[in-house]
């Protein structure tokens, strides 16, 4: 059965792959060998020349003398059509496919060999497979990458079936692996290694929170975190720091969650999706702990990194705690953020939730927070809502304040569902001091009378806000010029285009210089 | 140990000062002894005997939290807690004793009167659905949400209805804070007041502990016959314009921008 599930697979699979790529050879390669050879002529090319560049700084461990290349370049070439398409291969054809790609004394290829759970393999296709491979072995220098790859790809593909038995060959698994990188000769090893071991950790975690075990784990996540700190192995780095977090907030225990992300500085060149989930889970915590501006802008950040074609839950759920935060922090979200494509289901809860607010209505906010009470719980965010009742009543207060100018303390009780006129008394009182409103409350008379808005042009506010603005586009500049990646050979296109450069460089100016003459009138203003 | 620990509740429910002061001593005793546990954090062995070691030492260290809330000793209460919430959150299959509950609504008082409000939220998120149910819990939760919210006649109302006689001593502490934020709260939202008024709105029981309050803390409150009379001292001045700071700010555009061309 298994054989012919494998044989049906690989007729699947066998159509794209030539119409996609024309040049490869007539008989159409397995999906992995076809990846696996793409992956070490990536590594081999590159890393001739790295080699003879990096030997003379012998230093093999030093900053320096890492060649962040092959890191970027298996990191790419992890994310290419290729590989994902390997991610539905069976068992029984990723073991055949060792025996095809691995040295015959790899213990990788043995303890994957070893973790097959049930079902016969076919020896006939195997066979048939390996007539069909023509280049036989890889390029030596790409074999414990490859090994790596092939030990993912096997957690990945029991990970569905047996969590259990998945999380127990991940302990193989990472042991062998790490066993082969360390005998390794090739000195390029650990960069170009890093995504594909930062790949199996997150395997292992994932298997280990299916099957139950997380906090087996932890022990072992922060040994590796400490040996990849000290290898500079970013990716490693930046997913351990994740799995980290991911668990301590899934444990509720927020404040090591938060001391841990205060003590690591994340890794600068961790790939994006690492740095969006990190942009997530701090923000989750800012918004636990009560920072909510630092929340929002690690949480819009994110959103602004996260892929737009992709990851749409992951989006769906970011989108949903900005709300929170916004919320919180007494912004109203903007409407188009609950009709974005895909996400209007998910947010509609919010939606209502965000109406809520802005009315300062607190018996429909409470309605609806019963109502949809599961919805919170689940998302993780019931115990923010729950703080947002206090913004509910600042909001209402601010409604009435702005369409009254006298109203009875009574009434403001009745009107906002604050139980007794004494109560709300104390309220209005704080609300006048926090600057929520301003008026004055006259006690014999049991009401609150409410100044006029003061004209807020002739305050400080503007310029506040202009301020705010112009740092945020400013700093997205900056991050943006960092974040520019030249093609190899833009250089000599550059040296012809010099001169329509030059004149490119005029407009520049002259814009410059009318932002700054706005700048100027406007600053003349305050 | 076990005898330590029954001799320690003994004094505890014995409850007279000379009680306190042995138990305090029993309790220093009992945590040296506590060092020797390998399967208490940050170890956590897993040795032979290493459930009835934890919930020995867990017990132990929630007496110490309630002695020192008895002695009314703040420092040695967070001491104590600092010692017991790793224990909590690292072994939870230990038996739910009997004063968990309490020490741990006294935890958020103790957070509460602190002022230490992202503690605050961070610990209640720690806790299960049940630990949030119990009244011992439940209290302090409902307690800031009406201080942030402002009704501050709900503090008083809460102040008749404590789940346990230790929470006076929070409860007196968290007072003279509400207070405070009460007459902040008065001078910028009335002109005057009744002093009656004031008093009552302050929680103060009699005259002169109010006149003191006064005294000490708001010189700048004018009485006029029976009247409070806030404003007095209010400068009415446009603010002036922060000129260094927009300086600076425009200086940092030009920078940034000349960077840009």
């Amino acid at each position: 059965m298994a054989a012919s599930k494998a044989d049906s697979k690989k007729a699947d699979k066998a159509p794209p792959s030539p119409a996609k790529k024309a040049p490869p050879p007539p008989p159409p390669l397995p999906t992995i060998d076809h990846a696996a050879h793409r992956l070490a002529s990536l590594l081999a090319l590159p890393s001739a020349a790295e080699l003879s560049a990096s030997k003379p700084g012998a230093a093999e461990q030093g900053p320096a003398a890492l060649p962040s290349g092959a890191g970027r370049t298996v990191r790419r070439w992890l994310s290419s059509s290729i590989v994902n398409k390997c991610r539905a291969v069976s068992y029984d054809k990723l073991i055949a496919a060792c025996k095809r790609l691995l040295p015959a004394n790899s213990e990788v290829a043995a303890v994957i060999e070893s973790g097959k759970v049930g079902g016969g393999m076919d020896v006939d296709e195997e066979a048939d497979d390996l007539t069909s491979c023509p280049s036989g072995l890889p390029h030596r220098l790409a074999i414990p990458a490859l090994e790596a790859w092939m030990a993912s790809l096997a957690i990945n593909s029991i990970l569905s079936v047996d969590a259990a038995a998945a999380f127990a060959l991940s302990a193989n698994l990472l042991g062998a692996v790490g066993k082969s990188a360390a005998t390794s000769s090739s000195t390029y090893t650990p960069p170009a290694l890093s995504p594909l071991i930062a790949r199996l950790y997150r395997f292992r975690a994932l298997a280990a929170e299916k099957s139950g075990s997380v906090g087996a784990v932890q022990p072992e996540l922060v040994h590796a975190l400490r040996l990849s700190t000290l290898s500079r192995a970013e990716e490693v780095q930046a997913t351990l720091l994740n799995l980290m977090l991911r668990y301590y907030l899934a444990e509720k225990n927020i404040d090591a969650a938060a001391k841990l992300a205060a003590n690591t500085t994340f890794p600068e060149g961790a790939s994006n999706n690492q740095l969006c989930r990190n942009l997530y889970y701090s923000g989750r915590i800012g918004a636990l702990r009560l920072e909510y501006t630092e929340a929002f802008s690690k949480l819009t950040l994110c959103l602004r990194k996260a892929p737009t074609n992709s990851g749409l839950a992951f989006r769906v759920v970011v989108n949903k705690l900005l709300v929170v935060v916004q919320c919180l922090s007494g912004e109203i979200p903007p409407r188009d953020t609950f009709f974005q494509a895909g996400m209007i289901k998910h947010l509609k809860p919010y939606l209502e939730l965000v109406t809520c607010v802005r009315r300062g209505d607190l018996t429909t906010f409470s309605t609806v927070v019963d109502k949809h009470s599961a919805v919170f719980e689940q998302d993780g965010n019931a115990s923010l809502i729950g703080r947002l009742r206090h913004t509910v009543v600042k909001a209402g207060l601010r409604t009435l304040s702005l369409s009254y100018s006298r109203i009875s303390l009574a009434d403001i009780a009745q009107r906002l569902g604050l139980g007794s006129a004494a109560s709300a008394e104390y309220i209005v009182a704080k609300s006048i001091r926090d600057g929520v409103i301003d008026g004055i409350i006259n006690h014999e008379g049991q009401f609150l009378e409410c100044k006029e808005g003061q004209e807020i042009y002739s305050t400080i506010e503007p310029s506040v806000a202009f301020n705010r603005r112009i740092q945020w586009c400013l700093e997205t500049h900056n991050t943006a010029v960092k974040g520019l990646r030249y093609p190899e050979d833009a250089y000599a296109d550059s040296k012809k285009k010099k001169k329509k450069g030059e004149e490119d460089e005029k407009t520049d100016e002259e814009i410059a210089q009318e932002i700054e003459e706005e700048l100027a009138e406007e600053e003349d203003e305050f | 140990m076990k005898s330590l620990l029954n001799d320690l509740h003994n004094l505890v429910s014995g409850g007279s000062s000379a009680d306190l002061a042995q138990a305090g001593d029993l309790i220093d005793d009992i945590k040296v002894e506590l060092i020797s546990f390998d399967s208490l954090p940050p170890l956590l062995y897993s040795t032979p005997n290493a459930a009835e070691e934890r919930s020995l030492a867990a017990s132990a260290l929630e007496y110490g939290a309630i002695v020192a809330v008895m002695m009314e000793d703040m420092e040695l209460f967070e001491r104590n807690m600092n010692q017991l919430l790793p224990i909590y959150t690292s072994c939870p299959s230990i038996p739910l004793s009997s004063l968990k509950r309490k020490v741990q609504g006294l935890n958020l008082m103790f957070l509460l009167v602190e002022n230490r409000l992202s503690d605050f939220h961070c610990v209640i998120e720690g806790y299960s659905p049940e630990d949030l149910a119990d009244p011992q819990v439940d209290f302090p939760v409902k307690l800031e949400r009406e201080l942030m919210v402002g009704s501050y006649d709900k503090f008083h109302s809460a102040k008749a209805a404590l789940p346990d006689t230790l929470y006076e001593f929070f409860m007196k502490s968290l007072l003279s804070t509400v207070r405070d934020n009460v007459a902040d709260a008065m001078e910028v939202s009335y002109t005057t007041l009744k002093a009656s008024d004031a008093q009552r709105m302050l929680m103060f029981d009699s005259v002169d502990e109010f006149k003191e309050f006064v005294g000490d803390t708001r010189e700048d409150w004018l009485y006029q016959g029976c009247e409070i009379c806030f404003r007095a001292t209010e400068v009415n001045g446009k603010t002036d314009i922060p000129s260094m700071r927009l300086i600076g700010q425009t200086l940092s555009y030009a920078t940034e921008l000349e960077r840009i061309v």
